[in-house]
């Protein structure tokens, strides 16, 4: 599988991003000492008062001391934010998505595997949170709990209304090979349920497990900077992407780097989770043979 | 007996498809009753869709009989729960029809031959290796997965999985008919030699008198749902006593071009009925050759014209 997937340049590439992005947001405190920046210390003599805490220098205040440049008004450094702020940002993506996957499959195996009245109560249950207005519900479920940790949080209610997202999927394979030969067969050998479950069903269902979870990493990833644009994701002092991107809209006329810095990283990465759960799909299905 | 099957009645249930509620119900086996003796094979033939996989299903315990009973090894297993057939299971296995369906993809060779054991509750008296070589099988196929095989390969792993727990019994559900030609035979033999070597019984299905006539001591002839004609194999061969079963010989090729030539044929016409609304009286009679009132009136019950022969017609052909 490895090898197919290495066999698609644009797989290969996109690979080598996602890996590289992990590497950098876990060498955050390395490269920030290398630096010699810090993700909270302000600087106020990086930034013009006279201007309104404008950055000093050129595009946005980039130079030997800050290597992307500072914050307006507080003088933050922003390479220092923008790693610690990946971190952030992968982790919750990636918590968010092991919840969901794990919630999704447990959910999704039984409900195919039994169907019934199970597969009846978890498949409306299934209808009624992908139905739901789930990014108002986040919101107004983030805002009214506070003191809680919005790290935390933003995990678990991505993960809640991200499962169905999973568990449909994971039914539909489950319902299909509960009907297989190779079921009735462990059957016939006096397989027990868990048994029937576990061993026979659960790895047929890896492939589809392994795409859906690749590609929704990066929807994630979105959210959270989405959530944090809002407001209702993670707060200072603590980075995020989202949370930058969002207090640079008022200054992108005049600071636009500070706003495209982040911004870029946020897309390169989408996009590169993107491209890899595309090369994930196809090389576990055979039938998609690439040109 | 090893196998006594008495009355056995399979219905599902036909849904409406918007409603929900139950429009009727199929009758896909309709009080089928049969034997399988110690180190005998029972041949069970019929089109598609007659029912001879639901029977499979029934005896395996793979379905819940609506209503009759499956005695084996002094047990009812009709209304035994899983817990109750585990330690059945042991002396009760299958082959399937179709070898790459019955493997699951994922596994090893070696994983899919220790589930017999594990499933079991049991230390593996055999290594894969051991299984692999009574079934013709290299012990360095041990390690690949179902994919890497040919379907006759697949086929003989499937049957040294069944044969793993020493079974007394095998149902053999159409296990060469997703086979090629070539290869039809050579399982058919494996299967006739393991029969001898470890005195096994099997229920042998198939739609295909060639491959039962091979294996078979006895045979059974099963049209929608019900079984039509009981006879040991030579004695059915040379005289085929229902209509059904005639016609269903004279449909097997002949090697001699000339006898195939002048022999005389017997075409069904239609279709089978639709086992949602079988007919009335003998289910046989719409494609029946020679139908009367009495065939139209009243159904016939499957009675004992000779010793150990058993048709279910009311003019059945004239054995000697």
């Amino acid at each position: 599988m490895i090898r197919r997937l290495l066999a698609q340049r644009s797989a290969a590439l996109a690979l080598a991003v996602v890996a590289g992005l992990v590497l950098v947001a876990l060498a955050a405190p390395l490269i920030t000492w290398i630096a010699g920046s810090s993700p909270t210390a302000f600087h106020g003599d990086a930034v013009d008062p006279a201007l309104g805490g404008l950055p000093r220098g050129a595009a946005g205040g980039i130079s030997t001391r800050h290597w992307l440049g500072v914050e307006p008004v507080n003088g933050r450094d922003v390479l220092a934010r923008v790693l610690y702020g990946a971190q952030v940002s992968l982790l919750i993506a990636v918590l968010a998505t092991a919840l969901s996957v794990v919630l999704g499959t447990a959910l999704g195996l039984v409900a195919g595997f039994f169907g019934g009245w199970v597969d009846t109560v978890v498949g409306r249950t299934m209808d009624l949170l992908l139905s739901f207005p789930s990014l108002i519900f986040m919101i107004a479920l983030i805002s009214a709990a506070p003191g809680v940790d919005r790290r935390l949080l933003l995990v678990v209610v991505l993960g809640f209304f991200g499962w169905p997202y999973v568990g449909r999927i994971v039914r539909g394979q489950a319902m299909v090979l509960a009907r297989g030969e190779f079921v009735a067969a462990a059957r016939v050998l006096g397989a027990s349920r868990r048994a029937l479950l576990l061993r026979e069903v659960l790895p047929n269902l890896t492939g589809p497990v392994l795409v859906v979870a690749t590609m929704s990493i990066p929807g994630y990833i979105a959210t959270e900077a989405g959530l944090s644009f809002l407001g209702v994701g993670v707060q200072a002092p603590t980075p995020s992407w989202g949370q930058m991107i969002a207090t640079a809209v008022p200054w992108y006329a005049a600071d636009p780097a500070y706003f495209l810095i982040p911004g870029a990283f946020l897309f390169v990465t989408v996009l590169a989770f993107n491209v890899l759960g595309d090369a994930v799909r196809d090389a576990l299905d055979p039938r998609s043979q690439r040109r | 007996m090893l196998l006594e099957a008495r009355n056995l009645v399979k219905r599902f249930p036909v849904r409406h498809a918007l409603t929900r509620r139950q429009a009727g119900h199929i009758t896909a086996v309709d009080g089928v009753s049969l034997d399988v003796g110690p180190g005998e094979t029972l041949g069970l033939v019929g089109e598609s869709g007659c029912g001879k996989s639901t029977v499979a299903k029934l005896l395996t315990r793979l379905e819940r009989p609506t209503s009759g009973s499956i005695h084996f090894a002094g047990r009812d297993l009709a209304g035994l729960d899983e817990t109750a057939l585990r330690p059945v299971r042991r002396d009760l296995q299958m082959v399937f029809q179709d070898p790459f369906s019955s493997l699951n993809p994922r596994h090893t060779v070696r994983q899919i031959l220790a589930g017999p054991y594990r499933y079991q509750g049991l230390e593996p008296d055999q290594p894969a290796e051991e299984l692999l070589a009574r079934v013709g099988l290299r012990p360095e196929h041990a390690d690949r997965h179902p994919h890497e095989f040919s379907g006759g390969q697949a086929q003989r792993i499937g049957i040294a999985r069944a044969l793993a727990l020493n079974p007394k019994l095998v149902v053999c559900d159409e296990p060469v008919s997703a086979l090629d030609v070539s290869v039809q035979a050579q399982i058919l033999n494996l299967l006739r030699d393991l029969q001898e070597q470890y005195g096994l019984s099997y229920l042998f299905i198939a739609h295909d008198l060639g491959a039962v006539r091979h294996i078979s001591t006895r045979i059974a002839v099963m049209y929608l749902g019900s079984i039509v004609e009981t006879a040991d194999r030579d004695a059915l061969f040379a005289h085929p006593a229902h209509p059904y079963t005639r016609a269903l010989l004279s449909a097997v090729p002949l090697p001699d071009p000339d006898l195939e030539a002048s022999r005389e044929r017997i075409v069904l016409h239609g279709d089978l009925p639709s086992p949602l609304d079988p007919p009335g009286g003998c289910r046989f009679r719409t494609r029946c050759p020679k139908p009367d009132e009495l065939c139209a009136a009243e159904r016939p019950r499957l009675r004992t014209i000779a010793p150990g022969r058993q048709v279910a017609c009311h003019y059945p052909e004239r054995t000697p």
